[in-house]
């Protein structure tokens, strides 16, 4: 099979339009991360307010501000790595992913040490009887938003890039949870922690469908 | 002759202009990608047709991409993200474009005399850097274009077998080309 390259240019030439400037990785991350919160603690604070002490904490016990700092830097960090997939030539930062693997592990550790060494009082007060479908439900528009983002750029990685921004989409209503519901480290962990792990693979499912459809 | 930089420089310059929507700029940009993409492709897997699909969909997918690139990065790290891309994608997908150039044959028979496959293969230096097997299986599967079944039985595995043989090929292909320094 020959291909006319000539014809082909001048096909592509011809259907050329000003491209507007998209926002560079790191803007576009400030800006999906700032409305990500916006949406989360407002709806949050719609259903349920905070645990009652809880920002005092955050300031007092160093552990939990430690704990919440790391949660913090992972969600961003993920959220970073993710719209960098959306680049191509981007793609291949390791350096990135293991830092967030890192800072991943850190946090899920810090409630596992929790678990015998607590940063607060364990107990009931705050506690939201449906956390969990709270946490799914406040993920799935932040993902989509991300997948519209990303289905706007070119995105090579879906499957990872999927995997990072579920990832992300899951830690801002899992890190909002921290201070909104109870405090007891194994409920964090199976109602906080693990549905960023279904997140993350739903993003994974929806990204390779949805950017695979698009081409 | 330019050398790297000069077409480094040349190459962002003209789709800076393409972006505000210089056809000249771009026309020229996509000419000179045209031979640079077709350069990259036969010094690793030799003179074999499906090059010609892949500039083909390369030139496309720059097409489609190109508001992705940002001006002030460098051009070659985005320009051989979307060719791997776009051979490895075109790669996995081999089996269905056999079966459409047979399909193709049959209705139209060939005027040219057949080509011998060690003759295209020549030169093509990533596929020596694959291990004998995975050479193998990707040679008879994408490259000549046999079925699974033919080349498990050319081979003497199962067909199974096979058919993992030519993934985690088609894998190694992708870290080799990902490695490579462009």
């Amino acid at each position: 099979m020959r291909h006319d390259f000539d014809k082909v240019i001048d096909d592509l030439a011809q259907d050329l339009q000003p491209a507007r400037k998209l926002l560079s990785p790191l803007r576009l991350t400030l800006l999906w991360w700032t409305a990500s919160w916006g949406f989360v603690v407002g709806t949050a604070l719609l259903t349920a307010p905070l645990r009652p002490g809880a920002l005092d904490n955050l300031v007092t016990v160093p552990q939990f501000t430690i704990e919440i700092a790391t949660g913090l830097l992972a969600g961003f960090l993920v959220s970073l790595a993710a719209f960098r997939l959306a680049v191509p030539g981007l793609s291949s930062n390791r350096w990135l992913l293991s830092v967030v693997v890192a800072l991943f592990c850190t946090w899920v550790l810090a409630y596992v040490v929790g678990l015998e060494y607590p940063a607060l009082m364990t107990g009931m007060m705050g506690k939201r009887p449906h956390c969990a479908l709270e946490m799914l439900a406040y993920s799935t528009p932040l993902l989509l938003a991300a997948a519209w983002l990303f289905a706007r750029r070119y995105t090579i990685r879906s499957v990872r890039a999927g995997l990072l921004a579920g990832a992300a989409a899951g830690a801002v209503p899992a890190l909002m949870m921290q201070l909104a519901c109870m405090y007891e480290p194994v409920h964090i962990l199976k109602y906080h922690m693990a549905p960023i792990v279904c997140v993350a693979l739903f993003g994974a499912l929806l990204f390779y469908f949805l950017l695979r459809l698009k081409r | 002759m330019t050398n790297f930089a000069d077409d480094e420089l040349r190459w962002s310059l003209w789709m800076a202009q393409a972006q505000r929507g210089d056809e000249q700029a771009y026309r020229n940009l996509l000419h000179e990608l045209k031979d640079t993409i077709s350069a990259y492709l036969h010094s690793r897997f030799g003179r074999i047709d499906i090059i010609e699909d892949c500039i083909q969909e390369c030139l496309i997918t720059l097409h489609e991409a190109r508001h992705t690139y940002d001006s002030a990065r460098p051009f070659r790290p985005w320009l051989f993200a979307i060719v791997r891309h776009k051979t490895i994608d075109l790669l996995r997908r081999q089996r269905t474009y056999s079966t459409a150039l047979t399909k193709a044959a049959i209705e139209e028979p060939a005027t040219t005399p057949p080509v011998d496959i060690n003759d295209q293969l020549a030169g093509a230096r990533l596929l020596q850097l694959l291990s004998t097997r995975h050479r193998e299986a990707l040679t008879l599967t994408k490259l000549i274009g046999f079925s699974m079944a033919e080349a498990a039985n050319k081979v003497g595995i199962s067909e199974t077998a096979m058919k993992v043989r030519v993934y985690r090929a088609v894998g190694a292909t992708r870290k080799i080309l990902e490695q490579d320094a462009i």
